[in-house]
């Protein structure tokens, strides 16, 4: 059996979900029961499917799966049994325990996929992309280059075996999955799991756990800013998904821990993070330098767009990077991952006290920028100041036509059902917030905000809603 | 005087989250197959409470135990209201 090792035997730091909490050792022989479970079921060889939760179950099996070199695709673990989405081209779906349930009682559903284009390949691991920009897209990844990656991440974090590792997020999507989960387990770290998307949750295991180290989006933020407690002060609190401010996350870190942005992609991994002990500045303004391993290969133009006011596209050479895009119905690479990569983003660079490589500030997606009264306007920006507005829970910015200042926008915002502000008001709120062109042109508040399937906004729908208010084309 | 603190609890819910008394009964949970609050709501909807019954809950109460239902967050609000009189 080709082994990919991740878990280390004499590490004896706990691992818990909130249910339960097992040593290093205990969770070692659970592993251990899995993979032969694996074997015995003859599912080494195949490709599974893999529901996840932030149960300890999921984390046993992931790691079996991932030290016996089983190919497998990382789904979350569907609320609704009785409609589950699994791949097509899984040939089974493994479903862990769920938190409390005896390792044991995991289960098998074999499925009728096609044939397999590379039987006996190992160290495989499917991720779904968010698809921010489309249909989502199945993203291969080699073990050892995840591994290779993560390693680089914990160099950069500064993890040791000594941290307790807070990943309220999920394990399934690249962030918990490369940048907290495996350089937690590579450096032997304690670990708590945590489902997303509950204050009370977070609030808890901060209190109960005490960790040193937290991985989280920029909502977690804003809502445990939002009950304004405090559980004590981590030595790190990384920050990836949407862009925390510069000001909030100055907030978060005096009332939390060191903030530290984290840069990355599915198809990347982690790209970039600031350096903990980095000035606070840069830290909060940017997502740091680039990891070891991958190369900024951004090119600055000999005659720059004033209206790009220094930004410019991000590209990278990422030596540990995906190897492609997959095609879930044939089961081949449809597109191998190129040596230069487009992230899609719009970065600008700030230089390093030390001269060393420059920190990335990330600007937002370049298809999400528009030119308004001759400069840019950045969506991401706009977004993010009426997700700071009393009483909103999301919102998402697209172009819609023309304005008087250039393309038109228009904003979409769901809000709390308690203490939701009017569309004026949040207008007012943008107005004090943004220079005059980035003010949206309209905005309407939506009882609920369509999404695609990978938790992110449907902004092509968005698109056609605009241009059905607008009366133009989207 | 649990019972009368829940059905404060509920008027104050059915107003705030602007829904139909007939959605909400005790036994309703806040978040999956029941009321389905989001993060924000939730701490929005515990500043209501602390500021409708008059009282800040400790850190200890600040756990998803005490947030099961509508019927175990009004003992938790009870203890404190009685803890007041």
């Amino acid at each position: 059996m080709i082994a990919y090792p991740l878990l280390n035997a004499a590490l004896q730091a706990p691992v818990g979900d909130g249910t339960e909490e097992i040593s290093g050792t205990v969770l070692a022989a659970r592993v251990a029961w899995v993979k032969e479970w694996l074997q015995a079921q003859d599912l080494t060889g195949a490709r599974v499917c893999l529901p996840l939760d932030a149960g300890l179950g999921s984390l046993a099996v992931l790691i079996a799966v991932l030290e016996t070199g089983t190919r497998a695709a990382l789904i979350p673990r569907p609320a609704k049994a009785d409609a589950p989405d699994w791949p097509a081209f899984c040939d089974a779906v493994v479903i862990p325990p769920e938190a409390g349930q005896p390792i044991k009682s995991l289960s098998v559903q074999h499925l009728m996929a096609g044939t397999d284009p590379a039987p006996g390949a190992k160290g495989l691991i499917w991720l779904r992309s968010s698809g921010t920009t489309g249909t989502p897209k199945w993203v291969l990844h080699a073990t050892p280059a995840l591994y290779a990656n993560s390693a680089a991440a914990v160099v950069r974090l500064g993890l040791t075996g000594q941290d307790r590792v807070l990943i309220p997020v999920p394990i399934n999507h690249m962030f918990g999955f490369g940048a907290a989960l495996l350089t937690a387990l590579q450096v032997g770290a304690a670990i708590r799991l945590a489902a997303r998307g509950n204050p009370l949750v977070i609030f808890q295991a901060q209190r109960s756990f005490e960790p040193t180290a937290l991985f989280m989006v920029p909502s977690q933020c804003r809502s445990v800013m939002a009950l304004g407690r405090k559980a004590g002060r981590a030595r790190l609190i990384v920050v990836a998904g949407d862009r925390l401010s510069a000001a909030e996350a100055a907030a978060f870190e005096a009332d939390h821990g060191t903030v530290v942005n984290l840069y990355g992609s599915t198809e990347m991994g982690v790209i970039s993070a600031g350096w903990p002990d980095g000035p606070a500045d840069l830290r909060h303004l940017t997502a740091g330098p680039v990891l070891n391993r991958v190369r900024l290969a951004v090119e600055q133009p000999d005659d720059p767009d004033p209206a790009a006011e220094g930004a410019v596209p991000m590209q990278i050479v990422h030596a540990a990077g995906f190897s492609g895009y997959f095609d879930p119905s044939t089961g081949a690479i449809t597109v191998p991952a190129p040596a230069l990569w487009p992230t899609g983003d719009l970065v600008r660079l700030h230089d390093a006290p030390n001269g060393a490589d420059p920190w990335i500030e990330v600007m937002g997606r370049a298809d999400h920028a528009v030119n308004r009264d001759g400069l840019l306007v950045h969506l991401g920006q706009i977004e993010g100041v009426l997700a700071r507005a009393p009483g909103v829970a999301l919102s998402a910015v697209v172009a819609a036509g023309q304005s008087r200042r250039g393309i038109g926008l228009a904003a979409f915002v769901t809000v709390g059902r308690i203490g939701a502000g009017a569309p004026d008001d949040l207008l007012a709120h943008c107005r004090a917030e943004l220079p005059p062109r980035a003010v949206p042109d309209m905005l309407q508040i939506l009882a609920e905000m369509p999404m695609l399937p990978s938790g992110k906004v449907d902004r092509r729908k968005l698109a056609a809603l605009a241009a059905e208010n607008t009366g133009g084309p989207s | 005087m649990t019972t009368s603190v829940t059905d404060d609890l509920i008027v104050l819910i059915v107003r705030e989250l602007k829904i139909s008394p007939a959605q909400v009964t005790p036994s309703t949970p806040f978040f999956e197959d029941g009321l389905d609050l989001d993060s924000f709501a939730v701490v929005d909807l515990v500043s209501r409470i602390e500021s409708h019954f008059g009282f800040q809950l400790a850190d200890n109460d600040f756990k998803p135990e005490n947030f099961t239902d509508i019927q175990t967050l009004g003992e938790v609000v009870a203890r404190y209201v009685a803890a007041k009189a």
